[in-house]
């Protein structure tokens, strides 16, 4: 019946023809998804197509003929309607949804499980079976796991992608600026600052923009908290607790103070902004963006790529900020082992790298693959000085490589043609002390050359730069999670990287991730107070002032109708 | 052959058809929507599509109490109205001198005016805002209104020139020449023969605009940068964000009969008109 009204409602009609083509019986798993939010074939011959890879897996492993009915969303809204008109009654009073998969973030997911939309994760399934999800337990980061386990939502849900939230913006910009000192971007009043009018833009959605603004209404009492944690008065877990429930916040008095301090900031602000963001902080319209990390580092790739683009850097607010995720369910009536084996495949190191290359959001698979993957995408590389290549291969490595061949093999050296040396790019991780002392200065600082890169990765150039300070992000927390031998050898995982650059916009340091809460499902009454709160922002006060043009036109209009009547008789 | 043959009310049954399941029915839902609201399953009076709902007014009150709906209301017909009446009086001497033209045969020139329409309505949006930065309208977010305004005129001009224009061509020249032959001159010739027998073209272009520029949200999204909300938006938002059909029905409603009532008012007017005039309207 639901359908029905909404057919009529929407003016649309919506088809759910499902053709069954092909030979033998041909299994159907329906995921619903984010756009954009999975690796898929863009023809540029790097990306990996997961589905179809998915549905080989399935007939190679098992000799299922699985077919992926892969279907989007743009928000979670969207998402959420969708199921509800699609769902059917079953006789016993249960409902059954049309998809099998579905990816919502951390409200909504929280929001369905309240409402028992969603299937129990069989963890029975035995090792070799269709379905058997450790797969996702083997790999997936420890801390992500355990963060589920406390909010006890790990028998209905694993994580796919998760991050921080923060501002992206363009220290170019800034610098020029009176009033801006280093470091303000750390803070929650960044956006709100006088010298960033019109700089800046924030999202256009209630939920998103209200953590924003309670963030900066509560600023001194998150500094409070931190402080009293760093002192021991507070231990880890009520830190956390005192953190989450700050920004879930929504009765009365915190609701009226964000209305106060988002009505101060939509003056001060550019604009509202859907996913325009993204762009206009790349083409440099706009030079502070409130945003997810995963977003964030979108952002930050674009702009590099793009010749003319900024340098932007992005910025978790030191009070303290919000985790976000976004998880698999398996909506009520699904098929679970199939789903599972799906999450299971997703979950897979070199799948969730190929996931991560292509979307630039953070898996919450761990491990040392995909931090070594992290280490050689944002890594700092410097050029060192190395050995001349062998003759010969001097002049075969001036040719282009075959079509097909394999990059596999080291680097070309560089060579300089005002000294005349060859030089190597390197990671500076791989360097041992007394490689790094040469670079040094008296002041601990560094003076590098780095290599310049063209589009295919290949060594164009150096630059030099003086006084560098070296990053260290000790990542131990996220990708230290496998249970190694006690024989093998313990790896660090810290990766030596720019500041605020894209390697620490999608892994936070430790410290960062303590300070982070997790927002929670509002409920009817407080979602209503702050909509109300929206519109009362969303509509400009200044359109009283536009009462009187209307009424004056609106009169006019009237007097001439009238007069004109009355002529005619 | 003789089979094939249908009398008329029978061609009509598609149409009607059509009509009910498209245009009545929508509309008694969004009635039924805005008079409806959700209450737990022991107070219900009847279920639509699997929520429990009751009668209730309560729609109403609720959107008239609260300050910011007012002016939304204010800011949307406040825009759409400013938006209508900019475009015909660009639209007016456009169509006027595009009816007389020697270089307008065979419409070429109309062809040219109207051949934004047919070029993607968010293409043509993000074009313009392009634009608008170009030239330094992005400076402070003070310009939002008149950016927004911009971008309403812009894409609803070719519907207010096209009605203007089939009317204003159709008028015979004869009537101009008798009143200059009696000695009227052009600008009274222009206000008392050619203005009063182009109002049909003038009343169908309002209705065309009026009720579109104070819904779509798209515009006033992405030119306005979010600074500017109309009423659109706020009906977007009930459905999509809070997910209450009831309030967002009632939006509608409201907006509806405003319009409704304003097409009224017009409407008497035209009626005084003779019908040669009338015919002469496009929609």
């Amino acid at each position: 019946m639901k359908k029905f009204f909404a057919l009529f409602l929407s003016f649309s009609l919506w088809f759910s023809l499902l053709p069954l083509f092909g030979e033998g019986e041909v299994v159907e798993l329906r995921v619903y998804n984010w756009e954009d939010y999975i690796s898929i074939d863009d023809g540029s011959g790097e990306s990996v197509d997961l589905i179809k890879k998915f549905e080989q897996h399935c007939k190679e492993k098992f000799g299922l003929n699985v077919k992926v009915k892969y279907s989007t969303f743009g928000t979670l809204e969207n998402m959420y309607n969708e199921l509800q008109l699609t769902k059917t009654k079953a006789e016993d009073g249960s409902y059954t949804y049309a998809y099998d998969l579905v990816c919502p973030s951390d409200y909504m997911l929280q929001k369905m499980i309240i409402e028992g939309m969603v299937e129990k994760y069989d963890y029975t399934i035995e090792e070799g079976k269709l379905g058997h999800v450790n797969g996702y337990y083997d790999n997936a980061s420890k801390f992500i796991v355990d963060l589920f386990k406390k909010f006890g939502w790990q028998d209905y849900a694993t994580v796919y992608m998760w991050g921080t939230m923060g501002y992206v913006y363009n220290p170019a910009v800034f610098e020029k600026l009176p009033g801006y000192k280093k470091g303000d971007e750390a803070h929650w009043d960044f956006i709100w600052k006088e010298y960033a009018k019109n700089l800046g833009t924030i999202k256009d959605s209630i939920r998103d923009t209200y953590a924003l603004a309670l963030g900066y209404v509560y600023r001194d009492e998150l500094t409070e908290l931190a402080k009293s944690y760093k002192s021991g008065s507070l231990t880890k877990d009520q830190y956390a607790d005192k953190l989450v429930a700050l920004f879930n916040r929504a009765d009365e008095e915190s609701v009226k103070k964000v209305e106060d301090a988002l009505s101060v900031l939509k003056e001060n602000i550019y604009g509202f902004e859907v996913d325009s963001g993204k762009k206009d902080m790349a083409t440099g319209k706009i030079a502070i963006n409130f945003a997810w990390s995963g977003d964030a580092v979108y952002t930050l790739d674009t702009a590099d790529e793009d010749e003319n683009g900024a340098e932007l850097y992005y910025a978790v607010p030191e009070e303290g900020s919000n985790i976000w995720f976004d998880g698999w369910v398996m909506p009520k009536g699904a098929n679970v082992p199939l789903a599972q084996e799906f999450i299971n495949f997703l979950s897979q190191p070199k799948n969730a790298k190929a996931n991560m290359d292509y979307i630039g959001y953070t898996s919450a698979i761990g491990g040392e693959e995909m931090f070594e993957n992290c280490v050689e995408n944002y890594g700092t590389y410097i050029m060192v000085e190395c050995e001349a290549p062998k003759e010969g291969e001097a002049e075969k490595a001036e040719e282009k490589p075959a079509e097909g061949e394999e990059e596999e093999e080291e680097a070309k050296p560089f060579l300089d043609k005002e000294s005349g040396k060859y030089y190597c790019d390197k990671y500076v991780g791989e360097l041992s002390e007394e490689e790094l002392n040469k670079f040094k200065n008296a002041d601990g600082t560094y003076n590098f050359l780095y290599p310049d890169y063209d589009k295919d990765d290949n060594v164009t150039g150096m630059h030099k730069e003086e006084n560098v300070t070296l990053y260290k992000n000790d990542l131990n927390y996220f990708f230290a999670n496998k249970t190694t031998d006690a024989a093998e050898e313990k790896k660090d995982f810290t990766v030596i990287t720019d500041v605020g650059r894209q390697c620490s916009a999608q892994y936070p340091t430790e410290d960062i991730v303590s300070r982070c809460a997790i927002m929670k499902y509002f409920d009817d009454t407080e979602m209503r107070r702050l909509n109300d709160m929206w519109d009362e922002v969303k509509v400009s006060s200044s359109g009283m002032s536009m009462v009187v043009p209307v009424i004056i036109v609106v009169l006019t209009c009237l007097v001439f109708i009238v007069v004109a009547i009355m002529k005619r008789r | 052959m003789n089979g094939l043959k249908f009398s008329r009310k029978q061609l009509g049954i598609p149409y009607a058809v059509f009509l009910i399941a498209f245009v009545v029915v929508p509309l008694l839902l969004i009635i039924l929507y805005a008079f409806t609201k959700k209450v737990p399953a022991d107070k219900a009076t009847f279920t639509i599509a699997g929520e429990s709902v009751s009668f209730a007014v309560s729609n109403f009150s609720d959107f008239f109490s609260k300050s910011a709906n007012i002016r939304v209301l204010f800011v949307s017909f406040g825009l759409a109205i400013i938006t209508t009446v900019v475009s015909l009086l660009i639209a007016y001497p456009v169509a006027y001198i595009l009816s007389k033209s020697k270089f307008n045969k065979g419409g070429v020139l109309l062809v040219l005016f109207i051949l934004p329409l047919w070029i993607n309505f968010v293409l043509r949006t993000a074009a313009m805002k392009e634009l608008l930065y170009f030239i330094g309208m992005y400076k402070s977010n003070s310009f939002s209104f008149v950016n927004t305004l911009i971008g309403m005129v812009y894409d609803y001009l070719p519907f207010v020139i096209m009605p203007l224009y089939s009317v204003l061509v159709k008028i015979d020249k004869s009537y101009a020449e008798a009143s200059a032959d009696l000695g009227a001159k052009p600008a009274t010739t222009f206000l008392s023969v050619t203005l009063p027998l182009s109002m049909p073209g003038i009343v169908s272009a309002i209705s065309m605009v009026l009720l579109p520029t104070t819904t779509s949200y798209v515009i006033s999204d992405t030119l306005g940068n979010g600074n500017v909300t109309i009423v659109g938006k706020i009906i977007e938002t009930q459905f999509l964000t809070m997910d209450n059909w009831h309030a967002g029905s009632t939006i509608a409603l409201v907006l509806l009969v405003i319009i409704f009532f304003s097409m009224f008012l017009s409407g008497k007017f035209t009626e005084e008109k003779d019908e040669s005039a009338t015919r002469g309207t496009l929609w």
